[in-house]
């Protein structure tokens, strides 16, 4: 092929692209149903009053809709937000990592896990901050869910994010967090219990709410 | 060189008049190469125009504005060596082209910024195989790769290493302070002195200088003479003189936190630490790629 030719298929691998990027439909997604109801006011024993205190878990700016509830059995608290992120094909709508890994007044943030059967069928290990402030600790389990789909890992929940927006052109998810305070004295096993207690039935409501 | 095209004998015509064939030279043959590159600048001008606003917000990326302007004098550099080339076409570049086109829509559909900006220098590298050839861009390839330099790090991975960095310098920082007879207690990122405590904070990591440094050291060891180890030793240190520079700064700040007073936290030493740490690490460099060559000459002696 001449040079020119080439120049000319180059041309059209250009026109290609620019056509890909502007007349794709934009991403469209639905209303954000009423997260209040999608969280129950009460789960099992567990009693729930709206509100959660901003230090452990304070709320995005990108946040389409959140609802942010206190859920108390007997002495154990457990504070809980469930977070919609909606058209996040734009970077400044995404969940902020800073919310996951705060980046002041905060002495250490510990990696930590928990395997919880959020479906009751099959364990899924999600991860866990454990949030050092002062003498004080509490520890956050979170996860990213579309739909009944659950992802742990950051990168695979971007990876998912990018197949959701490319053929589905959506670009919603939540963001679950899960915060319950670690009492030195019994350890940091006992604060994940009462998540992996609470998890499933949040992810349950959350998957019957948002289901695809 | 200086004419574009030339005439040459070709077929005749039907009175038997040979018909003059125009023969493209060299210089005709970069036409479709600058025509091709300012469509793919034009088409990449929102990448690039993301990526320069990353560079003025941010004083750890502001090196993105030298890097285009080095790679432009790594080929002028070697304009000699490129003109001597055939200029000629391997097929395998389309298919680079393609496949870096395809990760920019990606790129643009999904804002994941990170990739439309990676897939600019792996277009550049597809265009030049395809419409100049393999062997003229064996000499351009190292100035595009060094493109790579001016593209942020994605958010992700930079956060969790800045949060593993900035335990580390506050583990060492601590150690070295209480090896100096500093009563220091560390406790994650926070540094508990007998009456403050500080903390090791994103600003005060290493971290966001590295790759500005990376950058620096790659391109200071490409441009010197001597042997391949000594470039490549010079290219692979200046992260970590970085780092240990940054360590330096972080004990002198306490030092004088504990011995002088809180004022030092708001002197210029500790409000410009990226700047005194960059400069610092850039006198290391050339402190070593001096030391090396007269370390191999002895040697060789």
């Amino acid at each position: 092929m001449s040079p020119g030719g080439r120049l000319g298929v180059v041309l059209g691998l250009l026109v290609g692209v620019v056509g890909a990027a502007h007349w794709l439909p934009p991403v469209r997604d639905r209303e954000a149903p009423a997260l209040g109801k999608a969280l129950p006011s009460a789960l099992g024993a567990w009693a729930a009053a709206d509100g959660v205190p901003e230090a452990f878990l304070p709320p995005d700016d990108h946040e389409a809709a959140a609802v942010r509830r206190t859920y108390q059995d007997g002495e154990r608290v457990v504070w809980i937000s469930v977070a919609l992120f909606t058209h996040q094909d734009a970077p400044l709508r995404r969940a902020s990592v800073q919310q996951i890994y705060p980046e002041t007044h905060v002495a250490l943030v510990e990696p930590a896990d928990l395997t919880v059967a959020l479906d009751g069928v099959s364990p899924t290990t999600v991860p866990a901050r454990v949030i050092h402030r002062g003498s004080r600790q509490h520890v956050v389990v979170y996860w990213h869910q579309i739909g009944s789909c659950v992802y742990g890992s950051d990168y695979w929940y971007r990876w998912a994010l990018v197949r959701r927006i490319l053929l589905a052109r959506r670009g919603d998810s939540l963001l679950v967090r899960i915060a319950v305070p670690v009492d030195r004295a019994q350890g940091l096993s006992r604060s994940l219990s009462a998540a992996a207690e609470l998890g499933p039935p949040v992810y349950a409501a959350l998957a019957n709410t948002f289901s695809e | 060189m200086d004419q574009t095209t030339h005439m040459t004998a070709g077929p005749a015509d039907s009175l038997g008049r040979p018909i003059p064939v125009v023969v493209p030279t060299d210089r005709a043959l970069w036409i479709p190469v600058a025509v091709a590159l300012a469509a793919l600048l034009a088409v990449y001008a929102p990448v690039i125009a993301g990526m320069a606003a990353e560079w003025t917000t941010f004083p750890s990326l502001s090196h993105g504005f030298v890097v285009p302007l080095v790679s432009a004098y790594l080929i002028w550099r070697r304009r000699e060596l490129i003109r001597a080339e055939p200029v000629g076409s391997a097929c395998a570049g389309l298919a680079v082209l393609t496949v870096a086109l395809g990760l920019l829509v990606v790129g643009l559909l999904t804002g994941e910024s990170f990739v439309s900006r990676l897939s600019l220098p792996l277009a550049l590298l597809g265009l030049m195989l395809y419409l100049t050839g393999s062997r003229v861009t064996g000499h351009v390839w190292p100035a595009i790769a060094y493109l790579l330099f001016m593209i942020p790090a994605p958010y992700l991975p930079l956060r969790e290493i800045t949060l593993h960095s900035r335990l580390l310098e506050a583990g060492v920082t601590a150690r070295t302070l209480q090896w100096l007879g500093v009563p220091v207690t560390q406790q994650g990122v926070m540094l508990h002195l007998p009456s403050m405590t500080l903390e090791v904070a994103d600003g005060c990591s290493a971290v966001r200088a590295i790759p500005a440094l990376m950058a620096l050291g790659v391109a200071y060891a490409y441009l010197q003479p001597g042997a391949a180890w000594i470039r490549f030793t010079l290219a692979f240190s200046a992260a970590p003189l970085g780092l240990v520079a940054n360590l330096v700064r972080l004990v002198l700040t306490i030092l004088g936190a504990y011995y002088i007073g809180s004022v030092t936290l708001t002197s210029p030493f500790h409000r410009f630490g990226g700047t005194v740490v960059f400069m610092a690490a850039v006198g290391l460099l050339a402190a070593l790629g001096w030391v090396l060559p007269r370390m191999a000459g002895t040697a060789r002696r």
